[in-house]
């Protein structure tokens, strides 16, 4: 499939992505968390893939060699929004129309409730806790990061208890 | 001694599920240890949480196939009436230069609504650029202030660039300031990186009532009737009973050009009005009447 991708065979291609684009989607959405932006992550790794399938040497499994791609586009993702500043993380469930059910509502509050809790780190926990719900190892993260893998481990233990503290907070009655 | 080992196994055990590796041989302690065992729990409802995204957009998948890209259509467009076929009326009289339609976004920005609808009577020069003052203003940091200009020359358009510090394609192939480069329906204009004119020699139904609209804002001059008679010093009784007819003639055009831009798509009588017209302005031209465009 690679191969005949790689010779420019549009089924191929579209098989390709077939495959390979909820994972990524997935991957691009627990990182970068709004769905606008998820989007973006998700259309510009395929635009690098397609770019660089000719790279691409064939060892080791494709979707291991596409996450890589997305978890670069992700993390670039979150880098541009650190620069341009804390800015509002847009809140949307993506249910689209209709009444949601009562179950999807309360994934809902939770969903909101997290993000809440989430825009309250710091970029670097954030960042390291998210990677790490996305499969990534502390070791992949440092070296993707340029950081020791301690740090990384560290980072995600002080993201998992400010996020525990904050979510006990919300979920039992009003405030903590 | 067994019980300190315990507190600082259970110590190292909050930390290592916090940090989110735990190796295989203290996993006994998190089953035996309440504490433990509960943040466990909690830690593993909140990866859950983090991981629990939503379903994308099922369009998604096709736009990953089909990426937005740069509109690879021109960004603008010069129509022109172009004189049909070599019929005596064209071989002498000059083509109207009709509408100038301009989109000012570069080619890769959304497409917007033609921003330029302009209509040139006669021989006047089409002056393309990013000042404000041109014809054709076209905002983009590619333009020159004045990048383009296009003549009538005695046997057609031409297009030339002047001087502009991105330079004018004229299908591809370089415009210099000198040289002359003949325009015809079909071409593309290209002035700095990227904004295409496509040059077109004939009019879409659904403009033809806005030319129409234009042609008659542009006649109002001509036609108006409280407007005195040019001026009688120097002119025979002749030509003041000609410039009469003239106006009677203005008249009947905008009329037609009013039952154009009513109805909008009748532009079956377009061209007929057109061939009066442009045998009016011949006459106009001829007779050294002032200029109908400078009204």
């Amino acid at each position: 499939m690679v191969a005949r991708a790689r010779a420019g065979e549009e089924s191929a291609w579209a098989e390709l992505v077939e495959a390979h684009w909820r994972p990524v989607w997935s991957m691009s959405r627990s990182i970068v968390r709004d769905q606008h932006s998820a989007e973006e992550v998700t259309q510009e790794t395929f635009r690098v893939v397609k770019e660089k399938l000719t790279e691409y040497r064939g060892d080791g499994a494709l979707c291991g060699w596409i996450q890589s791609i997305c978890r670069r586009q992700a993390l670039d993702a979150l880098r541009r929004r650190r620069r341009q500043g804390a800015r509002e993380v847009s809140i949307d469930d993506g249910t689209g129309a209709g009444r949601p059910a009562q179950a999807t509502e309360d994934r809902m509050v939770q969903r909101l409730d997290l993000e809440r809790a989430l825009a309250l780190l710091a970029e670097e926990e954030r960042e390291a806790l998210l990677m790490t719900e996305a499969g990534y190892t502390s070791e992949e993260l440092a070296a993707a990061l340029g950081v020791a893998p301690t740090t990384i481990r560290s980072r995600r233990a002080r993201a998992r208890v400010r996020l525990l503290r904050e979510l006990e907070g919300g979920y039992g009655g009003r405030g903590r | 001694m067994d019980r300190l080992h315990d507190l600082e196994q259970h110590d190292r055990v909050r930390l290592l599920l916090l940090e989110g590796e735990l190796p295989t041989g203290l996993e006994g302690h998190v089953s035996t240890c309440p504490v433990c065992g509960r943040l466990a729990a909690r830690l593993a409802d909140l990866g859950r949480l983090i991981r629990d995204v939503p379903e994308p957009r099922p369009e998604l998948f096709q736009e990953i196939l089909r990426p937005r890209r740069a509109p690879t259509g021109p960004a603008g467009r010069i129509e022109m009436l172009w004189p049909d076929g070599p019929s005596p009326a064209s071989a002498t009289l000059l083509p109207l230069v009709l509408a100038v339609d301009a989109d000012r976004r570069k080619t890769g920005a959304a497409r917007s609504a033609w921003a330029e609808h302009l209509v040139v009577l006669g021989r006047s020069p089409i002056t393309i650029g990013r000042g404000p003052d041109m014809d054709l203003p076209i905002w983009d940091r590619s333009v020159s202030r004045r990048h383009a200009r296009i003549d009538w020359r005695d046997d057609g358009w031409v297009v030339r660039d002047l001087e502009s510090t991105n330079g004018t394609r004229l299908n591809g192939a370089k415009v210099s300031a000198t040289g002359i480069a003949f325009v015809k329906p079909g071409d593309e204009i290209e002035v700095g990186h990227g904004i295409r004119l496509a040059v077109r020699g004939l009019l879409p139904v659904p403009e033809a009532a806005g030319v129409a609209r234009e042609l008659i804002r542009l006649l109002a001059w001509t036609s108006d009737p409280t407007r005195p008679d040019a001026p009688d010093e120097g002119r025979s009784g002749d030509l003041r009973a000609r410039l009469r007819g003239l106006r009677e003639e203005t008249v009947r055009l905008r009329d037609q050009l009013s039952e154009i831009a009513r109805q909008g798509a009748d532009a079956e009588a377009f061209p007929q009005v057109y061939e009066r017209l442009a045998n009016m302005l011949a006459l106009i031209e001829h007779d050294g009447f002032p200029s109908v465009r400078g009204s």
